[in-house]
C-alpha cells in the first residue's frame, strides 16, 4: 500500500517539475476527459458561465468537453 | 493568452495531448496557465485499442481544494517515520 502511494506521489511530484505547475493529482480517466474537469473548475472558480476554446483544441477534446459540460434536461 | 485571459478575469486552462513535448515548449506554468490537462499516454503507457490512459491534472496551488480526484501527500507517522496517505 505504502508503495503504491509513494509511486503516486512520485509521479505527481514528477508531474509538477515538468509543467513547473504547483499541484498535481493522482490522475483522471484519459486526457480529454481531464481537460473537461479542468474547464468545469474553471467555470466553478470564476462562477462564470462562458467558456473560450481554441481553434487549436484537438476536436476529439472539444466534443468531449462539449458533451460533458452540456447540461441534460432536468 | 493567458495574460489577456487574466486582464478579463478569466482562468487560462491549457490541453496538452503530448506531454513529450513538454521536453522542449516552455513550461505551462511559466507561460501564466492556472489549470492543466494532458494525456499521459506517450509517457511510456501501451496504446491499449483505444481505451483510457493516463489523464494528467495540475492547477496553482490555491486551487486545491476544487481539484478532483485524488491527491496523495506526504506525512508523518506516531514513530516519526516518513508515510504517503
Amino acid at each position: 500500500m505504502q508503495g503504491w502511494l509513494q509511486a503516486l506521489y512520485e509521479y505527481q511530484g514528477m508531474i509538477q517539475t515538468l509543467t513547473c505547475i504547483d499541484l498535481a493529482n493522482a490522475s483522471m480517466y484519459d486526457g480529454a476527459t481531464a481537460t473537461s474537469e479542468a474547464v468545469r473548475m474553471a467555470l466553478s472558480l470564476t462562477g462564470r458561465d462562458t467558456v473560450y476554446l481554441s481553434r487549436g483544441l484537438h476536436p476529439r477534446y472539444r466534443e468531449v468537453v462539449t458533451t460533458l459540460l452540456t447540461p441534460t434536461s432536468a | 493568452m493567458s495574460a489577456q485571459a487574466h486582464a478579463k478575469g478569466a482562468l487560462a486552462v491549457q490541453a496538452v495531448t503530448d506531454p513529450t513535448s513538454l521536453g522542449f515548449l516552455k513550461p505551462p506554468g511559466e507561460l501564466g496557465v492556472d489549470i492543466l490537462a494532458a494525456e499521459g499516454q506517450s509517457l511510456g503507457n501501451p496504446l491499449a485499442f483505444g481505451g483510457p490512459h493516463l489523464g494528467i491534472l495540475a492547477c496553482r496551488a490555491e486551487f486545491v481544494r476544487h481539484m478532483p480526484g485524488r491527491l496523495v501527500g506526504l506525512g508523518k507517522t506516531t514513530k516519526d517515520a516518513r508515510g504517503t496517505c
